[in-house]
């Protein structure tokens, strides 16, 4: 048997033990460092953010091709939601980063390191929803202030046009544009963006609940698409009453700068509660989840 | 430093862990032993705060895992191989763990040098071979220092050179006075690393003792000898000193080699039909406690 395969003694660097304890700062940092240490994170927010932007420019592209040629799209046209239009192509990327987050952990096993770490599960579980929630925040008003911008920028090269195949002939004049002055432009960009936070939000919940990449994902696309085909498909009466608690319909009165005027719709800031409060009660019962749970 | 009280864990009907009572010492590695499935790590998950208990209890230092100020200053521990995320590195892995409980992010590279790791830190795990991952989850469990360690089957997937240094290694973690508690499959392992032993067999004790006291029972020459005069050879035997014992077959002589039983029985005249010395290794004795609690008889083990 070699000896000097004997590894030296273990250094006493880390001996002294510091007073206190670990605290939820600590676990920010950590998940902070987990987040930005995979590739997955930082492609879900390229691709979020490329999908934002093209979206924008390919939408105010063809308004200004096709202006005047459809009365449909001309009346109610908001330049707001025009160039925002990735937004709900952009919700599939948050949602897969939001349950990646979590998910990636319990499939590889890694959750025990973490757990290990900080053995208070809601500590760890709550840092990860306050550094993806802060993420999110940041990285949705960056990409909706590029996706504004070049939209509008790309309205403003729209030429006056006359609506055809109407009588009397109506002149509808250049595309509208907006200016981050103008008014609901602001307060559409700040609820669009406390959308995509809750909604990355909601997703976590979904994670740790379900644990499992595939299952969680298929979780969130069922429930933010076919449900809305679901409830299409109910009596209007039932319709009326539960279309306007869906993501997707909440989605339609968040991302605007002028009112959503309907009966059966919510306004805007109570579409931004209501989605708060889904991710409150999905976080809140995935931490119990967690809590209870083997790890 | 370890203590486990009454410990048991259910999964249904199934019962992992059986009422399991041990504790561990410090200043030794503490071998624990037990067939494939018999609840090893399902009990060092319970003392780590992982699993659950379905009832009893698991202290380190007289608190609960939980209960921990700064755990990984605390308690070290190798869980499975792959409890690390393979998109990482393996020192972005350690350094999110040293920031979760404040050690210095120059105690990484210290524990990468220390697991000799140095050369691929930067590499994403994904790539590594289980010999490598199980140097990393040995280079975890040694980031924050701690006083107390749990290395669940350390040396599987290590290539023989790695086997001696694990070997070593936590040799010299007891030397310094630290709890070192370690599970294997290994008898033969155990008995050349720990100085006590903790066996299970389907979740319950089955021996907690010295290693040398394992070997001692364990090991002993033993001689069987068949014969029609019994009870002129018990007397032979006894008047020179030796112990006997009676089994279904014959008489079981202690500490003795068989030419001796030979030339007593030539002296005596005493006729003989068989005279066989018993040779039980350690592995067979580790067997012979466990026979009845190995779950997957005739399997070929599961890599983990």
């Amino acid at each position: 048997m070699t000896t000097n395969l004997l590894p030296p003694p273990p250094a006493p660097s880390a001996r002294t033990i510091p007073a206190g304890s670990y605290s939820l700062f600590d676990a920010i940092k950590a998940e902070w460092m987990k987040f930005r240490t995979v590739r997955s994170s930082v492609w879900c927010l390229a691709i979020f953010t490329i999908i934002m932007v093209g979206f924008s420019a390919l939408f105010c592209a063809v308004t200004v091709n096709q202006w005047g040629k459809h009365p449909e799209d001309v009346f109610g046209f908001d330049p707001l939601t025009a160039s925002l239009a990735g937004v709900t192509m952009g919700s599939l990327a948050i949602g897969v980063l939001g349950v990646m987050v979590v998910s990636a952990e319990y499939s590889t096993g890694s959750i025990r390191a973490s757990f290990a770490a900080i053995p208070h599960r809601s500590t760890v579980m709550l840092a990860k929803a306050i550094v993806l929630g802060t993420v999110i925040f940041v990285t949705a008003a960056v990409a909706e202030l590029i996706a504004f911008f070049l939209g509008q920028a790309i309205l403003s090269t729209g030429h006056a046009a006359t609506l055809i195949g109407q009588f009397p002939a109506t002149h509808i004049g250049k595309p509208p544009t907006v200016s981050l002055g103008s008014h609901g432009v602001l307060a559409g960009l700040i609820a669009t963006d406390c959308y995509l936070t809750t909604l990355a939000l909601v997703t976590l919940g979904l994670g740790i609940l379900i644990r499992h990449t595939a299952g969680a994902i298929s979780a969130f696309v069922g429930v933010l698409f076919p449900l809305f085909l679901i409830v299409a498909l109910l009596p209007t009466t039932f319709k009326d009453h539960l279309q306007k608690f869906l993501p997707l319909e909440i989605q339609q009165t968040v991302v605007v700068s002028k009112p959503v005027v309907s009966a059966t719709s919510m306004s805007m800031w109570h579409g931004v509660i209501a989605m708060a409060l889904y991710a409150v009660v999905l976080v809140g019962a995935g931490i119990s989840f967690a809590v209870r749970r083997d790890a | 430093m370890i203590d486990v009280t009454n410990l048991t864990k259910r999964y249904g009907t199934k019962v992992a862990v059986n009422d399991l009572s041990f504790s561990v010492a410090r200043g030794s590695v503490t071998g624990f032993l037990g067939p494939n499935g018999s609840g090893k790590s399902t009990t060092m998950r319970m003392i780590l705060g992982l699993d659950h208990p379905t009832s009893g209890t698991a202290t380190i230092g007289g608190k609960a895992y939980r209960d921990a100020r700064w755990p990984l200053r605390e308690v070290g521990a190798l869980l499975e191989a792959r409890s690390i995320h393979p998109g990482r590195t393996a020192y972005n892995h350690l350094r999110t763990l040293a920031v979760a409980n404040r050690i210095p992010t120059s105690r990484v590279n210290e524990v990468l040098r220390l697991v000799g790791l140095e050369e691929t830190a930067k590499k994403r795990t994904g790539g590594f071979s289980l010999g490598m991952g199980q140097r990393l989850g040995i280079a975890a469990a040694m980031l924050g220092d701690p006083e107390v360690l749990l290395f669940d089957e350390p040396v599987n997937g290590l290539d023989p050179e790695g086997i001696v240094w694990v070997r070593t290694f936590l040799r010299s973690l007891a030397a310094e006075g630290r709890t070192v508690f370690v599970s294997s499959h290994l008898m033969a392992e155990m008995a050349l690393t720990a100085d006590h032993l903790i066996v299970i067999g389907q979740g319950r004790l089955k021996a907690a003792m010295s290693v040398d006291e394992f070997i001692s029972t364990n090991s002993r020459q033993r001689v069987r000898v068949r014969t029609p005069e019994v009870d002129r050879l018990m007397d032979a035997l006894s008047g020179a000193g030796l112990q006997t014992e009676a089994d279904e077959h014959g008489l079981i002589v202690y500490d003795v080699v068989s030419d001796r039983i030979g030339e007593l029985c030539s002296a005596s005249n005493i006729t003989l039909h068989e005279l066989s010395p018993m040779v039980a290794s350690l592995e067979e004795a580790f067997m012979e406690l466990t026979r009845d609690d190995v779950e997957y008889h005739g399997q070929i083990e599961d890599a983990r």
